[in-house]
């Protein structure tokens, strides 16, 4: 296990934390917050003092966009080369092409994205293709788990990616919290549910919010000490959770009363007037790293498009919902002279499966792109079109290219600074920074996306006994080869070595892998290439 | 003494107790709120009351009972629906041409769903179904109400009754089929949708991922397999007109595959042969014959009566042994209940009054405990059963709305379980609810509203004019142990801001004695409510 040394961001199971006393403190301290606010009103923060700030990684925002339910990505990012063959495939829930939005010869966006194409005109979109985990589990619930807590598959952890990134910096967290160092939350969730994402060893970071301006205190009692059994544990949670959202709703409130958003947000799109908190919170000087909006919905077994338009209906209603609420979110950020401070990005359990089914609606699958915008995004389209076999069996999803968590490690580490052997401890052992941002300020070093020149192909495409895998790289490094079936299941990693820059080819005895489809997947640091093969 | 009746055990942690033995300690007032709070909604001092004379045997007894809740869903708002006059019941009538009855029917089955939980006396029939409605997490859609009605009668009826036959009735259940797309699932093109969560969620439950497709206790072919054991059935009759006709789950054999479905290994490697609208039962026999088939559903059981938390040794000595129980009943659940709610590990101090209240939970205890005087006519009690039902939305559980196919998440989301309830968000909501209650009263519309009756709730107490014993007695309705001495002091500057004990006894007297001086009754009731109001404000309400 790669966190067993790590004593400040152990992935704790229940046995370890139940029964951990952490209230006592919590309670007494309660009573001697100060309602004070060590912050200025968004107009003292304009100008040249707040891009000088804007260099500091404690002054960034992380804002996650939670597309619960699993996001067809096929059907929000088209792959156009494979056009021919989603019809094929998936006609009955697939946009025709002439009323797609293109991005570039290559891909295209659901005619519902015009809000995320705005974005992308100004150089602010990113889009990282095939993000997914190994071995996907078809469960919303344990799918859910595995992004918001990054563990393995086979694995179940109780804490959330960002709680174990937040334990470092407050491993006492939620004792003395808040402090007049800390005045402000650690995270928001806006709603009425914490994220999981933020849960931490003994408490979870993220406060909700449900209308920052609508706060009114909560009476809290001192109940003196509590009893050591389950009842003391319970108490002293609640009478944590009322301390800490008196104190922190009071931040909140002042913080969305000391800025005004500068741009009108859509009518009718709950996650617009969400986003819109969110950026008034941020101007208003709150010093709360992370956000969590959510966006449901997007589960769409059945009717997810219309019977009488394909470009419309639930899915389309959705990424309109999207598009449209980032959109604002961004040019209001832009117009607040927030631009190098906030980071956003969604995130989905999983995408859908490549054939549609029988009720114009797709069914769990497996990888799906994952959008990022803000001023420091590296924009463009990372990742390579998934390749769409008009045979594919009714099970097939979309192969993982990029591990999730080398998404999250690469955000840990190049935008709130984490050292790289921290990350690694957060997330896992294998983490590959990818080059989702770009050089906003000094301390990222990104480098130049190193796909050219790279290639992976495999002959016979169909066999029984043995194949063979042909690929040329463009530098010497690492490089690893993995076999997954379509499930994502790794059967074999063939090989991981440092390999000279040229063409190498290698015979894989296949005799001992299961019979149907599977991806060979070949990684050069963050570059990541695919080749579907079947095994008759 | 009034508090001598009010004694509980010592707040210092007894031995902890992980036996199924039978408990045979004293059975007083502690120990009855302790388990009606766990197995009913809004306990009363006189349920109580009344259990404590039972004794603990003849309260099970009436606990693993059904409860006399007869009432239909009626009609109040619907008074363009020609077939059903106001005040009659809807659950059979058809549609009719030229007007909408569903608007009417769906807001008369929230405040009957929200009714029958509130009603449910001493049987934990009340309890279960909302456990039932949580396990297989139906929401209500704007489709045909007659729908969702009939599936709530089915848990129900069925739940203190036989675990399999309560599977049986869901599998072919209108509601589920449609909600889990139970009703396209036909032969060539099945839908896997509800065979997985037969599977994952509603019987044996997923295990470790031991490999491609593979969970322990089953595998994806397996969920392929059964899916198309259940193809063909369908609903009909939604929206229909005709007097004669009801939405119900029918089976269209040719859209059922016929061919045999081959099992995997986890489940015993067994065939299931054709065998048409029966082939379900053949389904759940082997389903129901697996050797973990009951742990899962315990462990349910635990976390909603007991605490969440499971131990590896509360899994071999509580877990274990009562599925094995469960299995050996044929699934028949009130045994195993039994066995469980009146051991010595359920009235163990250790997990005693650890379990945060649903909104629901809360919501009902909160009414019940302030003598809320609901109105009794017609459209005043449909009115308060929906304010109510929004009350509980508010705070994240509105009855017929379980967020996603798993239920709520307090009762599966590791590792916060009953805390998803408690945040500031839902804190505010519920101290919306104890506000209103305790000051102007929740409005039910511009007329009608609902609040606290006080004063008549401590004219029952033992000492009402003595403050503290007032203060601990209206304690024992609203919190979960007895107050602190701090508390009771700090409690009695809110009832006697800055005045001496007597001040209270010499004024609660004089409206004894003029009892029609309403000035004065209503100084008091307003004392009485900022008592409650700072009572139900503390961290302990929310535990029972």
């Amino acid at each position: 296990m790669p966190y067993a040394g790590t004593s400040n961001y152990s992935i704790l199971r229940r046995s370890d934390m139940h029964r951990r006393r952490f209230l006592a403190t919590a309670a007494a301290s309660s009573a001697a917050i100060p309602l004070s606010f060590g912050r200025l009103p968004v107009t003292a923060l304009s100008g040249p003092l707040f891009n000088a700030a804007a260099s500091d990684p404690s002054e960034r925002v992380l804002v996650l966009v939670n597309l619960v339910g699993g996001n067809d990505g096929l059907s929000s990012v088209v792959p156009l080369d494979q056009f021919d063959e989603l019809m094929a495939v998936r006609a009955n829930v697939t946009v025709p092409e002439q009323q797609l939005i293109g991005l570039d010869a290559a891909r295209a966006l659901h005619p519902a994205l015009t809000g995320l194409r705005d974005v992308w005109d100004q150089g602010r979109l990113g889009i990282l293709q095939g993000v997914g985990y190994p071995n996907q589990n078809g469960s919303h619930f344990r799918s859910t788990d595995i992004w918001n807590t990054a563990s393995p598959s086979d694995e179940v952890y109780d804490t959330g990616w960002l709680g174990r990134h937040f334990q470092r910096d407050h491993p006492a967290y939620p004792d003395g919290y808040p402090n007049g160092t800390h005045p402000d939350p650690i995270a928001i969730a806006i709603g009425s549910s914490v994220s999981e994402t933020c849960q931490g060893i003994a408490g979870n970071f993220s406060l909700t919010v449900n209308d920052p301006s609508g706060f009114t205190s909560i009476l809290d009692t001192d109940g003196g000490a509590v009893p050591d059994r389950y009842y003391g544990d319970e108490l002293a949670f609640i009478r944590t959770t009322i301390s800490q959202a008196n104190a922190y709703g009071s931040a909140v409130a002042a913080a969305a009363g000391a800025a005004s958003n500068q741009v009108t947000y859509p009518d009718d799109n709950p996650l617009a007037t969400h986003l819109s908190y969110v950026a008034r919170m941020i101007a208003g000087g709150l010093q709360t790293k992370v956000y969590v909006v959510t966006l449901g919905g997007f589960d769409t077994h059945a009717a997810q498009v219309s019977t009488q338009d394909v470009a419309a209906g639930i899915h389309a209603d959705l990424l309109r919902t999207l598009g449209d609420a980032v959109a604002a979110f961004q040019a209001d950020i832009a117009a607040l002279g927030l631009g190098e401070r906030v980071l956003g990005m969604t995130y989905s359990e999983f995408g859908r499966r490549i054939r549609s089914n029988g009720a114009l609606g797709t069914d769990h699958g497996a990888a799906a792109p994952a959008f990022l915008f803000g001023d420091c995004v590296n924009a463009g389209v990372t990742g390579e079109n998934p390749t769409i076999d008009r045979a594919v069996g009714d099970q097939e999803s979309v192969p993982m290219q990029y591990d999730f968590r080398d998404l999250y490690g690469s955000i840990l580490e190049d935008w709130f600074g984490v050292p790289e052997a921290d990350v690694r401890a957060i997330l896992h052992e294998d983490y590959v920074r990818l080059p989702v941002l770009r050089d906003c300020s000094d301390v990222s070093d990104v480098e130049a996306l190193p796909y050219a020149g790279s290639s992976l192909t495999l002959a016979p495409a169909v066999f029984a006994q043995a194949t063979r895998v042909r690929f040329a790289t463009a530098h010497a490094g690492m490089v690893r080869l993995d076999v997954i079936t379509s499930g994502g299941a790794v059967i074999e990693t063939l090989f991981e070595r440092r390999l000279p820059a040229g063409e190498q080819s290698v015979r894989v005895d296949c005799s001992g892998y299961p019979r149907g489809v599977l991806f060979f997947r070949l990684r050069e640091g963050a570059s990541v290439r695919v080749v579907r093969g079947v095994r008759v | 003494m009034a508090t001598s009746t009010l004694a509980y055990p010592t707040a210092s942690a007894p031995p902890v107790t992980l036996s199924l033995t039978p408990y045979t300690g004293p059975y007083q007032r502690a120990q009855a709120w302790h388990l009606l709070r766990r197995t009913t909604f809004g306990t009363t001092t006189a349920r109580v009351t009344e259990s404590v004379s039972l004794g603990l045997t003849a309260t099970l007894d009436r606990l693993l009972s059904d409860d006399d809740f007869a009432a239909l869903p009626l009609n109040v708002e619907g008074a363009g629906d020609p077939n059903v006059p106001i005040g009659q019941t809807w659950v059979e009538a058809p549609y009719v041409q030229g007007f909408d009855v569903n608007p009417y029917r769906q807001r008369s089955l929230r405040a009957w769903q929200l009714r029958s939980y509130r009603l449910g006396g001493l049987s934990a029939q009340a309890k279960l179904s909302l456990f039932w409605h949580n396990h297989f997490a139906v929401a209500r859609d704007n489709a045909d109400a007659r729908l969702f009605y009939g599936y709530l009668a089915t848990l129900r009826r069925h739940a203190l009754g036989n675990v399999r036959a309560l599977v049986s009735a869901i599998v072919t259940d209108g509601a589920m089929l449609r909600f889990l797309n139970g009703n396209e699932n036909v032969a060539g093109d099945p839908n896997e949708n509800f065979a997985r969560e037969l599977l994952e969620l509603y019987t044996i439950g997923k295990g470790a991922a031991a490999g491609a497709g593979d969970y322990t206790t089953f595998t994806e072919d397996d969920v392929r397999a059964l899916a198309r054991a259940l193809t063909g059935w369908t609903v009909r009759g939604i929206n229909s007109t005709d007097p004669d006709s009801q939405p119900e789950a029918i089976f269209i054999a040719r859209r059922h595959d016929t061919d045999a479905k081959q099992l995997s290994a986890r489940l015993g490697g067994a065939t299931i042969a054709d065998n048409g609208a029966a082939e379900y039962e053949d389904v759940l026999d082997v389903v129901f014959a697996q050797a973990t088939m009951g742990d899962y559903l315990v462990r349910k059981l635990y976390r909603w009566f007991v605490y969440y938390d499971i131990t590896p040794e509360v899994e071999a000595e509580i877990i274990q042994p009562l599925a094995s129980q469960l299995r050996a009943d044929g699934f028949a659940l009130a045994p195993t209940l039994r066995r469980l709610l009146g051991s010595e590990h359920f009235f163990d101090m250790q997990r005693r009054s650890a379990m945060i209240q649903g909104p629901i939970d809360f919501t009902l205890a909160v009414t019940a405990a302030l003598a809320t005087e609901l109105p009794t006519d017609l459209r005043g009690d449909h009115l308060a059963m929906l304010a109510l039902v929004d009350a509980c939305g508010a705070q994240q559980q509105e009855p017929s709305q379980p967020p996603t196919v798993a239920g709520w998440k307090a009762y599966y989301q590791a590792p916060l379980y009953a805390r998803t309830w408690i945040n500031a968000t839902t804190l505010a909501a519920r101290e919306d609810l104890t506000t209103a209650l305790t000051t102007a009263g929740l409005e039910l519309n511009r007329r009608v509203r609902v609040e606290a009756d006080l004063l008549g709730l401590i004219g029952g107490f033992a000492n009402p004019s003595n403050p503290n014993d007032l203060i601990v007695e209206l304690a024992e309705r609203l919190l979960p142990e007895p107050l602190a001495a701090s508390q009771v002091d700090a409690l009695k500057g809110v009832l006697l801001p800055g005045l001496p004990d007597f001040e209270w006894t010499v004024e609660y007297n004089q409206h004894l004695g003029d009892p029609d001086d309403t000035a004065l009754a209503a100084g008091l009731e307003a004392k009485l409510r900022s008592l409650a109001a700072a009572l139900l404000t503390s961290a302990e309400a929310h535990l029972c």
